[in-house]
Formats: structure tokens, sequence, C-alpha cells
């Protein structure tokens, strides 16, 4: 994991970026990978990435299941580059199918984790600004507070509850619709 | 016990993607995020990660911004339409003969007597509440080269069919005020409040009411809080 990327690009594999998690352990990844993080574009952009970019708020735990969402979609965005002049349209289109369901799958197997990495994820994608990471694991959390309690979803999110007897029967009240 | 794992603004971002059942739930746990789901630009972040854009804001009267020399007749006739936003909307005609057949020529507070919606074929539509009981739609037709566009309208649930499917609390002949409320593009469905009765959902596509509770869905008026699918 360590030496992410190393051999599946061709000469652009000269531009390295080294990823430095909270507990100092160093990801190198290729730029492609890199620039899915908004943040890291901005710092390649005004060349601060030199001697390695230190991401103070990402765990080695949690910087490496980011780098693998990233390779993928770095390579799925490639290929999707790559195919269009090769390819004739219909060629074209049946790769593009086959590259989202691949793609689809990968998100899915990429999501059976715990809430607590769940949530580390959404934190980190914020962090870095990775749309498609944000996205995706906070329509994951999203889903499983479908059909959840108020009480329920307190546990979840760890949140005290400060409303009143009083205000809750007014918000049941009110939205009684939502509670049946 | 410790704090909550993620930020308001990112428990916002989840609550964004939940269905409104669920957003209302959310904001029934905490003060916070009950001031949060029920404010304005949380309807902005909906519409910012909804695949498609199944929130029309509705039809604001221009009413905040009247000076005091428009007549009052300018006022009324003219609506916003507002679709994706309040910046960006555009300004409708109100046909002139809906306001004849509206209930009261209200001018100064905007009651809730015209919604903006889509027709099932996909139209720009207006919803009206008419006297004494009946919601009516406004289509806009491609009318001949010299006249432009033109209003044609048409009754989409009339007293009987309301008053089958929503049982009011009292006489239902004291259930005469409809106000429209929300109306979500996705399932075409208008949420209405009409008095005595409660709130109920009107689906424009198969035309059924139901009636969904007793009380009005006023604190939660400017949330998207209407069932969609």
């Amino acid at each position: 994991m360590a030496s992410a990327g190393s051999g599946d690009e061709k000469a652009a594999a000269a531009a390295m970026i080294t990823l430095i998690s909270s507990d100092n352990e160093k990801f190198e990844v290729t730029e492609a990978t890199a620039t899915l993080s908004q943040t890291i574009r901005h710092m390649i952009e005004d060349g601060c990435t030199d001697g390695g970019v230190p991401l103070p708020n990402v765990t080695s735990k949690i910087l490496a299941r980011v780098i693998e969402y990233c390779k993928k979609h770095a390579t799925a965005a490639a290929g999707e580059e790559g195919s269009s002049s090769s390819f004739s349209d219909a060629a074209f289109l049946e790769v593009d199918r086959a590259f989202l369901e691949e793609l689809e799958e990968f998100d899915d197997a990429f999501l059976e984790v715990d809430r607590a990495t769940l949530f580390d994820l959404i934190l980190a994608a914020n962090y870095l600004d990775i749309k498609g990471l944000l996205n995706l694991t906070c329509q994951k959390v999203a889903d499983s507070v479908k059909g959840k309690t108020p009480e329920q979803i307190r546990e979840m999110y760890n949140i005290v509850n400060d409303l009143t007897p009083e205000e809750e029967a007014e918000i049941r009240r009110e939205t009684q619709w939502a509670f049946e | 016990m410790e704090a909550s794992p993620l930020p308001l603004d990112l428990l916002l971002e989840i609550s964004a993607r939940c269905d409104p059942a669920t957003v209302a739930r959310c904001g029934a746990t905490c003060k916070l995020l009950r001031r949060h789901v029920t404010d304005p630009p949380f309807l902005r972040r909906v519409r910012a990660v909804s695949s498609s854009n199944r929130f029309l804001v509705g039809l604001l009267y221009h009413r905040s911004y009247i000076s005091d020399r428009d007549p009052p007749a300018a006022t009324i006739r003219r609506a916003q339409v507002a679709v994706g936003g309040r910046d960006r909307g555009a300004w409708i005609e109100v046909p002139q003969d809906c306001h004849r057949r509206r209930r009261e020529a209200i001018t100064g507070e905007a009651p809730r007597e015209l919604l903006l919606a889509s027709s099932a074929g996909g139209e720009l539509a207006l919803l009206v509440w008419e006297r004494p009981l009946a919601v009516c739609m406004w289509t806009r037709t491609i009318a001949s080269s010299s006249s432009g566009r033109s209003w044609a309208r048409r009754v989409v649930i009339d007293r009987t069919a309301i008053l089958a499917s929503v049982q009011p609390a009292c006489n239902p002949l004291a259930c005469q005020r409809v106000e429209l409320l929300l109306f979500a593009e996705g399932s075409g469905t208008v949420v209405f409040h009409l008095n005595a009765a409660g709130t109920a959902l009107l689906n424009l596509r198969t035309l059924e009411v139901r009636h969904i509770q007793r009380s009005g869905l006023e604190p939660f008026e400017f949330s998207p809080f209407c069932v969609y699918d």
C-alpha cells in the first residue's frame, strides 16, 4: 500500500506525490490519483507538495482506504478518456458501461465497513474535498438513517437530546406524518 | 457523553440525502438540528445534492418587494415563478379569469391560493384554489401566433372528491379554505391544508387525495417535507 501506484502508469509515473498520515505513514500516489482531492489539487497547483503532503486529520488506516478509492476512480476516469480515441462509438459505449458497472461494484464493496470507519471516511472526504467519495459515504449513512426513530438517530450520531418533553410533543404534533 | 462524531455541517449533508420523513425525524433529535433542517438554506442543500430537480420552490407572491407606488391590482396579477431558487426566478402573468374565480382578492398578505406545479404531461401549471372548494389547474397552451400563449383551465378535483377522502372535524360546509403548500415534482404530489380537516396530499397523476394529519404543516413549510415517492 505504501508504494501505491508504482508500476501502473507510463511516463506520468514520474509525477508522484507523497501523502503523510497523522500517524506519520507515507503513501506514494500518482498525481492523477491525488488530484481527485481538490485540497491536494490546490496544493499541487501552488507547488507546495515537495517533501510530502502532511494530512494531520487522517489516520493511515483511513488514508489507505481513501487512496484505494481514488486509485480506482482515477483509473476509471483515465480509461474513459483513453478509450474514446481508440474505439468505435459502440465499443466505447460497451467499455464505458463495463467500467461503470465495475465501479459500482467497487463502491458497494468499498462501503462494507463499520459505522465508525464510515464516519471517518466522511470526515476525510470532506477534509480532502473529494466530492464523489463524500457523496457516496453520505448517501450510505442517509440510507441507514431511513426508518429510524429520533432516539435511534441520536444514538447513531451521539446527539444529546436537549428538547423539553413539551417541545418533543409539539414536534410530533406538527410532523405527525413523519412518525406514522 | 462525548460529542457527535460528525460536525453539524456533515450531519446536514447526510440529512439532505434523506427522505422527507427521515429529515423530520432528524429534526426531532435536538434543538440544533431542528433549527437547521427547518431553515431555508437546508432546502438549497437538498437541491444541490438532488439528482433531479425534484422540488419546485412554489409560487411566491410579489409581496415583500411591493413599493407604495404599485397599484394593488398589479401586485396580484403578477406572480414570481421561482424554479431552483429565488434569485433565478422569472415573472409570469397570472390569467385574469383565474383571479375572478379565486375566492378572495386579497392583495397584501399572500394567501396560499396559488401554487406552481407541473402537469402530468410535464407542462408548467398553476394550481388555484377556487370557490367554493375546488383545486384547478391552469396550463399554458401554445395558441395561434397572433395571440401568443394563453391559459387553459381544468378542474383537478372538486368538493365531493376532496371531502370523500378528507374527513373534516366539523360540518363539511365549514371546510372552505384551502392552502396549497408544496408541490413535489418527482411524484406529482401537491400538499395542501384544508381548514378544520388538516393536511392532505393530492396526486396530480392519479388524482388521488390522501389525508395525512389533522394539524397543519406550518413550521416546516419551507422544507421539502412532502412525500415525493
